[in-house]
């Protein structure tokens, strides 16, 4: 097992420099953005004094290296900034926005592959036959269907037509929270479905026409013992790697989604922040919604790294 | 003599959108217990789908048809699985090993599916099998994942679980061709050995023609999805009669003189799609004539324990032969 940890470590070592890049990035969208960002940040009714105490307190006119590298030193404390607008703190305003993102994202997570896989195996494992091969046809075009729209079409339907749901804001207690989370995470997730159906579809077929299951086969493995020792053994290092890459869509899913629902998520306050110039806010998010993306995608990597033996080391 | 293994009439079609093409043209063959059939022929003949239609196993897009396929006597002509009795070694053992399973592991499952191993035997049985395909440290090899196998090993590895089935009837395709010439020595003995033991009929696709003068009782040589000649090994590789045969033997390294230039066949054997109905050799064969091109009607007149399909033969009695069984 020490060559799984040690695997696991240095894929996670390796995602450092992608987080530094981040970094960077995130430092550099003061550069970047129109006008004087200790203006902005200041506010516009700041006077002058008042934008220089903020140029000078986020080290703006210090040479760019030392700048990055009390940017650093705040980040890695948690220090996100302040907005400009409501004096709140980033990082506090990140925990109040969080769950929802995350609700939604979860959500949609469920429902892509609680659709998705399903239905990539049966398409796979009936290739050839008509009822498969429809089935094929029609994901081949809601594939393009967008978000937005789905989600208009559902809120209409669901939520204006039928009145079950609700189409905008968060509804009260828990029973609410979770009614207010089903058309985000359904518009998300089905538009994600086909296309993990698909990926599922291709890597299933060519796990069943492979020389492996022809011998697995030949040594009289059927139904569940070939299902489980020779197809789905298989099948999940890619299955794991879809998830993750999914799993980074979908949370960017989730944010635009937010919009469409008048949810209070990270992607609205994205939206508001961004609106109003509030760039310590903008930076946060960024940064925060940037590294998560990259952390699913290497736990993604080390979780494949332990289920193939063929990326082990030992 | 009991029969091993009986083929009869096999054909194998490829669909696609304008059509079908025939890739293995109803082709009949058969070996007793206890004894090899060896199959030779250029590349693209379809050795490998005749097996892999035996064994019930084609490719998708792939059809066979057959009008009867026996084992030990028995009709097994069912729904399409793979036969009672009967093993494969596939082709390319770098690709036929489950790559997440270790091996021991799955020669123990096999072991206990296919033999009713317990859990303490099956193991003790899969390190005596490996032993007897020539590994050297069945305990080491056991933990082993395919892909941390030299090509020799996995080949050896993929004859140890054919054999895990405890096989009346094994095919064998091309197992010995990432072998060292002692460590195939050795194998073909093991098969030898169960062929004379446990009377196993044994179906062996090889291009080495030292290896099916060791291994094989019997030969068919097969030319674009027709078996064209049949016979015991020695008169097939001593005193062949069709003008492909003599010209594959003279093409082997093993038969050329030392220093002498390879002789090869001129030209490429057709795709499926432009076989025809008359000798698919003719075109490339230095003897052919009109007669050639006629198709083959009746039986070979001459012999059914040497078959040929070719017509310049000095006793031939006329062009009213086809395929009989091998
Ligand atoms: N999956 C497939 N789909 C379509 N055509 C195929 C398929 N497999 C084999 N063929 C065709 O069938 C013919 C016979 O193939 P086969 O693999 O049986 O040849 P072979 O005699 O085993 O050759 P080799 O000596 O190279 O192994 C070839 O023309 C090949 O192109
Ligand atoms: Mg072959």
């Amino acid at each position: 097992m020490s060559g799984r940890a040690q695997l696991a470590l240095r894929r996670l070592a390796q995602v450092l420099p992608v987080l530094l890049l981040l970094l960077l990035t995130v430092f550099a969208l003061r550069a970047i953005l129109p006008g004087d960002p200790a203006r902005s940040i200041a506010g516009p009714r700041a006077t002058e004094a008042q934008v220089e105490e903020v140029r000078d307190r986020l080290g703006f006119d210090e040479p760019l290296p030392v700048a990055f590298a009390s940017f650093l030193e705040d980040v890695t404390q948690g220090q996100l900034g302040v907005s400009n607008r409501t004096h709140q703190p980033v990082a506090e305003l990140i925990v109040q926005r969080a769950p929802v993102t995350l609700s939604i994202a979860i959500g949609a997570v469920a429902t892509t592959f609680l659709i998705g896989i399903p239905l990539g195996w049966y398409l796979a494992l009936r290739r050839g036959r008509a009822d498969a091969d429809a089935a094929s046809a029609v994901l081949i075009a809601v594939v393009n269907v967008p978000a937005f729209w789905l989600g208009l079409m559902l809120s209409i339907l669901v939520g204006l037509r039928w009145g079950v749901l609700p189409v905008g804001g968060l509804e009260p207690g828990v029973t609410g929270w979770i009614r207010s989370m089903i058309l985000p995470c359904l518009t998300v997730g089905l538009v994600a479905a086909p296309w993990v159906a698909r990926s599922v579809a291709t890597s299933i077929g060519g796990i069943l026409a492979s020389d492996f299951v022809t011998t697995a086969r030949s040594l009289r493995f059927s139904g569940w013992s070939l299902f489980l020792h020779h197809l789905l053994r298989n099948a999940l290092p890619p299955t794991v790697t879809l998830l993750a890459l999914q799993a980074g869509s979908l949370l960017f899913g989730a944010v635009v989604v937010e919009q469409v629902f008048a949810l209070p998520g990270l992607g609205s306050a994205l939206l508001e922040a961004a609106a109003s110039r509030d760039f310590a806010v903008v930076q946060g998010l960024t940064l925060v919604l940037g590294a998560a993306i990259i952390l699913v995608n290497a736990a993604g990597d080390v979780a494949v790294a332990v289920l193939d033996p063929r990326t082990r080391w030992d | 003599m009991t029969t091993g293994l009986e083929v009869s009439e096999l054909t194998v079609r490829l669909s696609h959108e304008d059509g079908q093409v025939v890739l293995v043209d109803g082709i009949t063959l058969g070996i007793e217990a206890g004894r090899c059939l060896g199959i030779v022929g250029e590349s693209g003949c379809g050795k490998s789908l005749t097996l892999r239609s035996v064994m019930g196993l084609v490719p998708l897009g792939v059809e066979r048809d057959l009008s009867a396929l026996r084992v030990a006597g028995r009709e097994v002509l069912g729904d399409g699985t793979p036969p009672p009795g009967v093993a494969m070694v596939f082709q390319d053992s770098a690709t036929s090993l489950n790559p997440s399973m270790r091996v021991g592991s799955y020669l123990v499952r096999v072991l206990r599916r296919a033999a009713g191993h317990d859990a303490r035997s099956a193991r003790e049985a899969a390190l005596l099998l490996l032993s007897e395909v020539g590994i050297s440290h069945p305990e080491v090899h056991m933990n082993a994942f395919p892909h941390q196998l030299s090509g020799g090993l996995r080949q050896r590895t993929a004859i140890a679980l054919a054999l895990a089935t405890a096989p009346a009837v094994l095919l064998c395709d091309e197992p010995t061709t990432a072998l060292d010439v002692s460590t195939q020595a050795r194998i073909l003995r093991l098969l030898r050995e169960r062929m004379d033991a446990r009377e196993l009929a044994m179906v062996f696709v090889s291009h080495d023609m030292g290896v099916i003068r060791q291994v094989a009782d019997r030969v068919a040589v097969m030319y674009a999805g027709r078996i064209v000649e049949t016979g015991s090994t020695e008169d097939v590789i001593d005193r062949p009669r069709h003008h492909y045969t003599r010209m594959l033997l003279e093409s082997m390294p093993a038969n050329a003189a030392p220093g002498g230039a390879f002789r090869s066949i001129p030209g490429l054997p057709p795709a499926p799609a432009a076989y025809v109905e008359g000798c698919r050799f003719a075109s490339r064969c230095p003897h052919h004539d009109a007669g050639c091109d006629l198709p083959l009607v009746g039986l070979d007149g001459l012999s059914l324990e040497h078959r040929s399909d070719c017509v310049h033969e000095d006793d031939t009695p006329s062009r009213e032969w086809t395929h009989a069984r091998g």
